[in-house]
């Protein structure tokens, strides 16, 4: 929520250790944290702060969860990855190995997701090397809402196939509003914020 | 005869009682438990006491103030080991980079010459900027080890740490003034301020 940057974070775990020249506080064992509707889960989380402000965190887990809700309208956004990097000050979520994010049946999954929480964007990018390419879902139900009522009944356009989402070139008659066409390596899309 | 049974019967009483008028009480009730020094009287009793305490370096480690302070020796004509301080409303100050940490308590004992220190009832342990005014940390406890030579404290208590960034709770502690490195060892909560 637009709340939640303005929230106390709180977090619970087995054990921490503070360091206080580095200016960080390592929690590890079940780490379990929140800020507002924003929540992480992770086997540990660093804090990294600037005299007395919170500036980035770092949740390694196998892997570590993440999930917010945009907005009031909007449904949940998850996220996981062996390594999340979540910036406050710019409020931003990166992703790193094994990525992926979901909201409302639609998955984005690659090596790794960069969140724009504030702009709401999502950007995939692949190395292409071990885990495959981005792979995009949009189930029926999500392109329907978006595609004008004439292209509904069009059979050729009733639902994307995964192998041209991972291509990243989708059907330009099925483009969403917020989603470009990009490279096959990556893919840039929008999350639901429920303002669109 | 008769008379001599009496007579000599009524000088083996008065002999007995003479002779264990006299005796060590231990005699007389072995299982009675005998007060060692500690228990009976301090060796030596100060009031607004202030001691300074020198490493193997010559180096001034750690200094303390105490409303009293009662020395209790083993053994009433040598010092031993296992003489000790209690001592009241203690101030102490221990020395290391980049800052002293400063501890009051209620309560405590000096224990080994010195090498550890027990406080407890009220426990406070902070640091402060340059300035020696700005507390940057701040923690509360109701007991804790200070091994001051080593520049190390240590409590399995429960503790609240209130530092620029937020407060942490936990169980167990211990705190590395050299490295300045604090571990929480269970149940350990943060909560930590945002970003406005």
């Amino acid at each position: 929520l637009q709340s939640d940057r303005s929230q106390p974070i709180t977090i619970d775990a087995d054990s921490a250790e503070r360091d206080e020249l580095a200016g960080t506080t390592t929690y590890s064992g079940k780490v379990e944290m929140a800020q507002g509707s924003m929540r992480i889960n992770a086997d540990e989380i660093v804090i990294y702060n600037t005299k007395d402000k919170v500036t980035k965190i770092i949740a390694k887990g196998k892997p570590a969860a993440y999930q917010q809700k945009p907005s009031d309208k909007a449904g949940k956004v998850v996220a996981k990855a062996n390594i999340l990097e979540y910036r406050i000050d710019q409020e931003t979520l990166r992703l790193l190995e094994g990525a992926s994010l979901q909201q409302e049946g639609t998955s984005l999954s690659g090596t790794t997701i960069e969140y724009d929480v504030r702009k709401s964007v999502v950007k995939a990018d692949s190395n292409n090397k071990d885990s495959g390419r981005v792979r995009m879902v949009i189930p029926p139900k999500a392109l329907r809402s978006e595609l004008p009522d004439s292209e509904v009944n069009d059979p050729k356009s009733n639902q994307t196939n995964p192998e041209n989402a991972t291509q990243g070139q989708l059907d330009d008659k099925r483009e969403t509003p917020n989603m470009p066409t990009t490279p096959d390596q990556s893919a840039v899309t929008g999350i639901d914020n429920g303002h669109s | 005869m008769k008379n001599w049974v009496y007579i000599s019967l009524i000088c083996v009483i008065t002999m007995t009682v003479v002779l264990l008028w006299d005796s060590r009480p231990e005699l007389l009730n072995p299982l009675a438990k005998v007060e060692s020094p500690f228990e009976r009287f301090p060796y030596a009793v100060l009031h607004d006491a202030r001691t300074s305490h020198f490493d193997e370096n010559g180096q001034l480690s750690y200094e303390f103030d105490a409303v009293t302070l009662k020395h209790f020796r083993a053994d009433t004509q040598n010092t031993s080991d296992e003489d000790y301080m209690l001592i009241t409303a203690p101030k102490l100050t221990l020395y290391g980079e980049p800052e002293p940490w400063f501890v009051t308590a209620k309560q405590g004992k000096v224990m080994a010459h010195g090498e550890k220190l027990i406080l407890w009832d009220d426990v406070e342990v902070w640091q402060t900027e340059k300035d020696a005014a700005t507390i940057t940390t701040k923690l509360s406890t109701e007991s804790i080890d200070i091994f001051p030579h080593q520049k190390r404290i240590s409590t399995d208590a429960h503790v609240h740490i209130e530092s620029s960034n937020g407060t942490i709770d936990a169980d167990g502690l211990e705190v590395d003034m050299i490295t300045q490195r604090i571990k929480l060892l269970a149940n350990v909560r943060g909560q930590h301020e945002p970003i406005q």
